[in-house]
């Protein structure tokens, strides 16, 4: 059996193979995840103790506190040796501020900062004010990790959004899930505060 | 399937009135519970892989619906990856290492993927093309929404020292791999020893990619086993169901020598059922005029000497599942892309699809339009495969490479009038369905046959076949002798009818190799008419161009949801 004429094959073919094509090379190296938000205190999330596990010699555990109103979550990523999640504006537009955790910071260019009630050994730096584009840097450095803060205004350019940023950026010391793992499965979650582990 | 039928050797024609008496020698009654000729069957791999997938679900589920059992299979997990990692040493651990990171690097797998993207096209394998990047979309995004439902973090208990990214279950590179991989086999190793060897070849790079990960400890085995399981099933699924064998055999060689798989248990199952229902010993079964073919599996028969008759060759198309989903993707493109020309409702069944034909063939021969003679069609597996036996045309040549006088204009136009007298539309006049012999225009592949057309469908018809004749001589005398047997409205209001698209593809193909305009020339020799629009609209039209749409924009949506970097 041979089809009439008025078939639109190879062309339709050609169209549709080239923009399936498309979708995956653009797609193939995407790495943000539409992961659950990491919200602070919550101890049996998997997204938190994939935060642990990816820079396991971290102590504190960076997280969201609940959000003003105006910001939204907007993704995570987290891979061995990184975390890095951020946070939507609907005043100062997506990932307005983003939230990065390694291992270690070159805080080289910044100063130290005081910081109010800081939770265990943390200390404060912030880099010199960008203006164009308005950016604002800050790193939180602790035993084993370092959490960078980045804002993209400044406390000039938009005091009233600075000072919501200030407030929902949290720490989770890493021990609360290293107990809660023991409890829960007998295992330790390796890394700082755990127990050795094989291998 | 014109060439098909061109150089046998020959020909028995058969009466279309019923056998009388008793059964023909040969001829058995399949007894209710006995097997078909070709009882359908999973094969030992895919009973493997309803098993795993099967597996994979319990897995899910049970973990899903039991916290205490989930972490007890992180426990035993964990001790499996821990006896592992007390194998680790320096130089098996680089080893590791260096696999990891060549095979499951997301640029391994690009350029796989471009590289299999790239032949495909080069070979102008569409429908292979088509199928390996809907089975990586497809499992890319179940492999993503299942990390997602699942969540679950990389192995506990035991360092992890390589590299990384994102929830662990099913492993996302393992996954990419293994449908990158398969997606090849299927696509670019023809069946047969080649495809098995590349099998073989790719569950081994994928057992050492797997190996390596527990290595590692970045993946647990249940991380890996699932991934293997969703990233190898659905682009198998994928390609047994969009690119059979027996449909798109995948070869190297020229078109005209692709052999189709009708040398093994299907062959077996041909002979058993045309002896059985028919009562016809078949020798040898070879395909024939595959390239002509899109929509069946074009065969010729030799059957052996029975009684006074000698041995001879017969024609067969065998019929599948996947003709009756093209013919219904088919019509509903037409339906878009036209509205309702003419009939577009599809076929529920392969048994409704060949009975169609053989239904044409015979009202074609009743009514006395010279076409192959049927002998009926036989039941290869019951709802899933049949094939329809006719003659085979003796020393009959392609109207196309034949010569044609006089004599073979008037009968070319003659059948068309026969054609219209009877009510009937052939719909897929074109060089390879005419065939010429003794002076005589012989119609073949009555599939597309429609009983009281649309007046458009039968003025297209009369239009391609003075093209047809046309290409071989010139307008001037095709129009001359149409007028025998058409009137000048008739042929201005064929003309009016037949623009672009009207005509099959090979039609229009030879009409732009021979350089002439003939449509123009019939159209100056005919009256003038205004010409016959082929945009039909219709509510269903709309509704239907609305939902492709809207599905459309749903797949868009959610591929744009689930991938896109928000920045």
């Amino acid at each position: 059996m041979s089809r009439p004429s008025t078939r639109p094959r190879t062309r339709t073919r050609i169209w549709l193979a080239a923009a399936l094509a498309g979708v995956i090379v653009a797609t193939g190296g995407c790495t943000a995840r539409h992961y659950q938000q990491v919200s602070c205190h919550n101890n049996f999330q998997s997204l938190r103790l994939l935060e642990a596990q990816a820079v396991p010699s971290a102590t504190l555990i960076p997280c969201l506190l609940p959000l003003p109103q105006g910001w939204s979550y907007g993704g995570a990523e987290v891979r061995s040796g990184l975390v890095r999640f951020w946070a939507d504006s609907d005043r100062a537009g997506a990932r307005t501020a983003e939230v990065r955790l390694t291992q270690t910071c070159d805080v080289s260019g910044a100063t130290e900062v005081a910081l109010k009630a800081p939770p265990g050994d943390m200390r404060g730096y912030q880099e010199p004010s960008a203006r164009q584009p308005p950016t604002t840097v800050r790193y939180f450095v602790f035993t084993g990790g370092c959490v960078r803060y980045r804002f993209s205004f400044t406390q000039q350019t938009a005091p009233a959004l600075f000072e919501e940023a200030d407030q929902f950026l949290g720490f989770d010391p890493r021990s609360v899930f290293v107990n809660a793992v023991r409890d829960d499965t007998g295992l330790p979650l390796c890394g700082a505060g755990a127990a050795p582990c094989p291998g | 399937m014109a060439s098909d039928a061109a150089g046998a050797s020959s020909g028995h024609g058969r009466s279309v009135t019923p056998e009388q008496g008793t059964p023909s020698a040969g001829k058995r009654r399949r007894p209710s519970g006995a097997p078909p000729p070709l009882p359908r069957q999973l094969g030992v791999s895919g009973w493997v892989w309803v098993a795993l997938t099967a597996s994979f679900i319990a897995i899910i589920a049970l973990a899903v619906a039991f916290q205490s059992l989930g972490n007890e299979f992180e426990r035993w997990e964990v001790a499996v990856l821990r006896r592992v990692a007390e194998a680790r040493t320096g130089w098996l651990t680089t080893l590791m290492l260096g696999i990891n990171a060549a095979l499951a690097s997301r640029w391994t797998i690009r350029i796989l993927r471009l590289g299999t993207l790239v032949a495909l096209v080069g070979l102008r394998r569409w429908r292979h093309l088509l199928t390996f990047l809907g089975s990586v979309v497809v499992v890319e995004l179940a492999i993503y929404q299942l990390s997602i439902f699942q969540a679950r973090p990389r192995p506990i208990g035991v360092r992890i020292i390589g590299s990384w990214e994102g929830l662990s279950f099913p492993s996302p590179p393992v996954a990419a791999l293994a449908v990158t991989l398969v997606g090849m086999v299927y696509s670019l190793l023809p069946p047969g020893r080649a495809r098995s060897r590349g099998k073989w070849a790719a569950g081994a790079v994928l057992l050492v990619l797997g190996v390596a990960r527990m290595y590692l400890a970045v993946d647990r085995p249940t991380d890996v086993l699932a991934a293997v399981i969703v990233g190898v099933a659905i682009p198998v699924v994928a390609f047994r169901f969009f690119t059979p064998n027996e449909v798109f055999p995948v070869t190297y060689r020229r078109a005209k020598a692709a052999h189709l798989d009708v040398g093994g248990r299907r062959g077996q199952a041909i002979r058993t059922a045309v002896q059985e229902q028919l009562g016809l010993t078949v020798l040898d079964v070879q395909p024939v005029g595959l390239e002509g073919s899109a929509g069946s599996t074009p065969l010729r028969l030799r059957v052996a000497a029975a009684g006074d008759e000698p041995e001879h060759a017969l024609f067969a198309k065998l019929y599948a599942m996947s003709h009756v989903r093209a013919d219904r993707s088919y019509k509903l493109g037409r339906t878009i892309l036209y509205g309702a020309l003419e009939d577009e409702a599809p076929f529920q069944s392969v048994r409704r699809f060949v009975e169609y034909e053989d239904y044409t063939l015979l009202r074609l021969t009743h009514v006395g339009i010279p076409t192959p003679a049927p002998y009926g069609f036989v039941e290869i597996t019951p709802e899933r495969e049949y094939m329809i036996v006719m003659e085979f045309y003796a020393g009959a040549q392609e109207i196309g490479t034949a010569d044609v006088d006089d004599q073979v204009i008037d009968a070319g136009l003659l059948l068309i009038r026969q054609l219209w007298d009877a009510g009937l539309a052939h719909r897929d006049i074109k060089p390879a369905n005419l065939m010429v012999r003794d002076g005589k225009v012989l119609l073949v592949d009555a599939f597309f046959v429609q009983v009281r057309p649309s007046p458009w469908r039968q003025a297209v018809d009369l239009a391609n076949m003075m093209l047809v004749l046309a290409i071989r001589t010139d307008a001037e005398r095709v129009y001359r002798h149409a007028l025998k047997y058409f009137s000048a409205d008739e042929i201005a209001e064929a003309f009016a009818a037949t623009r672009g698209v009207a005509s099959p593809t090979q039609l229009r193909a030879a009409i732009k190799q021979d350089g002439r305009d003939l449509v123009g020339e019939f159209r100056a020799l005919a009256p003038h008419r205004r010409p016959v629009a082929i945009q039909h609209w219709s509510v269903r039209r709309v509704a239907l161009g609305l939902l492709m749409l809207a599905v459309a924009a749903l797949v868009v949506l959610v591929v744009v949801q689930t991938w896109t970097v928000f920045a």
